[in-house]
């Protein structure tokens, strides 16, 4: 999440889509958008043993826009690109 | 990476959050537990939270009843995993029942590692770890212990 980003997100100003991992999300609705953003920011999905590696196969179920940052996330945090 | 979204709304602006990224597949479609081909299902609408929408027919949070809906094509979990895959994450509102009531060991043995959001609301997560359990998973609540939803993590014994 970038830097004005989270400051969006602390001043609850949904009108600007939020940036994540360098890329402008947009959603069909702003709530929704931002509550998913920050939901990944925090750490969800980022669980040990179910980080996915570079290369590997991943299928992910609904709740989109998202699917990139759900699981780009903890791969980035931790010196990988997944994608 | 393939990803699936029943939604009409939501599906182009997955589409448009992961253009330029050849290997991220996004297939318009909700999996359930079983579908022939062609089939389809409802799709109940959430007027305010288009995360919230649903194929059960009541709000996951709330229970209340949903009235508007679309019909959209349906998937077969067993198709979705057909070529296995290393990592399976699901949050479908509710749908993860269904699609675990009736997901095949075949379908399974081919899953490394899965991730799925469950909703009280919609069954008990026993029932979810029961299931991948018995299918050779080490599974836990990961988060979510005392509330209306949470996350469930499975991974194969070392």
């Amino acid at each position: 999440m970038s830097p004005v980003t989270a400051l969006c997100a602390r001043a609850n100003f949904l009108r600007i889509a939020p940036r994540f991992g360098g890329v402008r999300v947009t959603g069909p609705d702003p709530v929704s958008t931002w509550g998913v953003c920050v939901q990944i920011a925090g750490g969800e999905y980022d669980l040990a043993g179910l980080r996915p590696l570079p290369g590997q196969r991943v299928i992910d179920i609904r709740r989109q826009y998202r699917p990139l940052f759900a699981l780009g996330r903890p791969s980035r945090r931790h010196g990988r690109d997944c994608l | 990476m393939t990803a699936y979204e029943p939604g009409a709304a939501a599906f182009s602006h997955l589409a448009r959050n992961t253009d330029g990224h050849p290997r991220i597949s996004a297939i318009h479609a909700a999996v359930v537990g079983h579908a022939d081909e062609a089939a389809t299902v409802r799709l109940y609408l959430h007027g305010e939270r288009s995360t919230r929408n649903t194929v059960l027919a009541r709000d996951i949070g709330t229970g209340t009843t949903l009235e508007q809906h679309i019909d959209v094509r349906a998937v077969g979990i067993d198709e979705v995993l057909r070529d296995g895959c290393d990592l399976l994450k699901i949050d479908c509102e509710g749908a993860e029942f269904d699609i675990f009531a009736q997901v095949s060991d075949q379908a399974l043995s081919g899953v490394t590692g899965i991730v799925v959001e469950f909703h009280r609301t919609a069954g008990d997560p026993d029932v979810l770890l029961d299931r991948l359990r018995q299918a050779g998973f080490v599974a836990a609540v990961v988060s979510g212990h005392a509330e209306p939803f949470g996350v469930i993590g499975a991974t194969r014994p070392a």
